[in-house]
């Protein structure tokens, strides 16, 4: 049985995924890759744009909805770590 | 300090009452060193004489210190009946406080509630198998063997109570030890 993905480490998957496809990534591919219903990654993701990680942006050619990684959310990747170590001192 | 980062980032509740928790545990430590500073020197007779009758100043680090141990307990044991949390708050904090002995059952208290945070800790470690987690189950044991030194104080003479401080102190250190590894292991890892 797998273990419940913490709030954290959800928002982490989300922000690496946009990441890693080289800092923007269309809705459809963001929901594939972070392995979330769709209501539950939009939530998410409407979260993360109210804290200013994620922004909405357009694809120049396609005109395409896509999600971009702020400079906030790149912070949040660098923290992430020393936060994880944190929580997982003290098994939160 | 990284409790309310992690709260910032993730917005979780949990960190927010993490963060108070430690909070608390460091105002207690405050308001107790500065009441007893002012105490010592002096500087008034009316606080003396005030101190001497209701000894406020004990009951305002046990309120401080138990509310700090019993959000620490909650957030750990995950209880999240906020009816559960209240009644265990409302329960601890009386018997604490309108009792007499209220040393004794100030640190008796304090020692259950640091015992079963040891073992929560010791639980997490067993399955995290880090020196980090290893540390912290260590640090909440020395405490819990602290307040167990105060007891035996009660009982016996002033040895227990210096050995008690010490001791408490020795298991904090080794908090802020797990507090440096952290900071510091990112900050190495982020040179490297």
């Amino acid at each position: 049985m797998t273990e419940r993905r913490e709030k954290l480490d959800i928002i982490k998957d989300i922000l690496e995924s946009i990441r890693d496809k080289g800092g923007s990534i269309k809705p459809t591919h963001l929901l594939y890759k972070s392995n979330l219903s769709h209501d539950s990654m939009k939530r998410y993701v409407g979260d993360l744009m109210e804290k200013e990680m994620v922004a909405e942006t357009e694809d120049n050619k396609t005109k395409q909805k896509k999600y971009a990684i702020t400079d906030k959310g790149l912070k949040f990747l660098a923290d992430y770590k020393q936060v994880k170590e944190f929580t997982d001192s003290f098994g939160f | 300090m990284l409790s309310y980062k992690a709260y910032k980032l993730s917005g979780d509740p949990k960190y927010k009452f993490f963060t108070l928790a430690f909070g608390l545990i460091s105002a207690a430590f405050v308001y107790y060193a500065l009441f007893i500073t002012l105490l010592l020197t002096h500087v008034s007779r009316t606080l003396t004489n005030l101190v001497g009758q209701f000894d406020f100043v004990f009951l305002g680090q046990i309120f401080l210190t138990i509310l700090a141990l019993m959000i620490l307990t909650i957030v750990t044991l995950k209880v999240t009946q906020q009816k559960v949390q209240m009644l265990l708050l409302a329960l601890a904090l009386l018997f604490a406080l309108f009792s007499y002995q209220h040393f004794l059952k100030f640190h008796l208290i304090s020692f259950l509630l640091l015992f079963i945070l040891s073992h929560q800790f010791y639980t997490n470690y067993l399955e995290k198998k880090s020196t980090n987690a290893k540390l912290v189950s260590v640090a909440f044991y020395i405490l819990a063997v602290a307040e167990a030194l105060y007891i035996a104080f009660v009982y016996s003479n002033e040895f227990f109570y210096v050995a008690a401080t010490v001791v408490q102190l020795i298991g904090y250190l080794v908090l802020f030890a797990v507090l440096l590894r952290i900071v510091y292991h990112d900050r190495e890892k982020g040179k490297a």
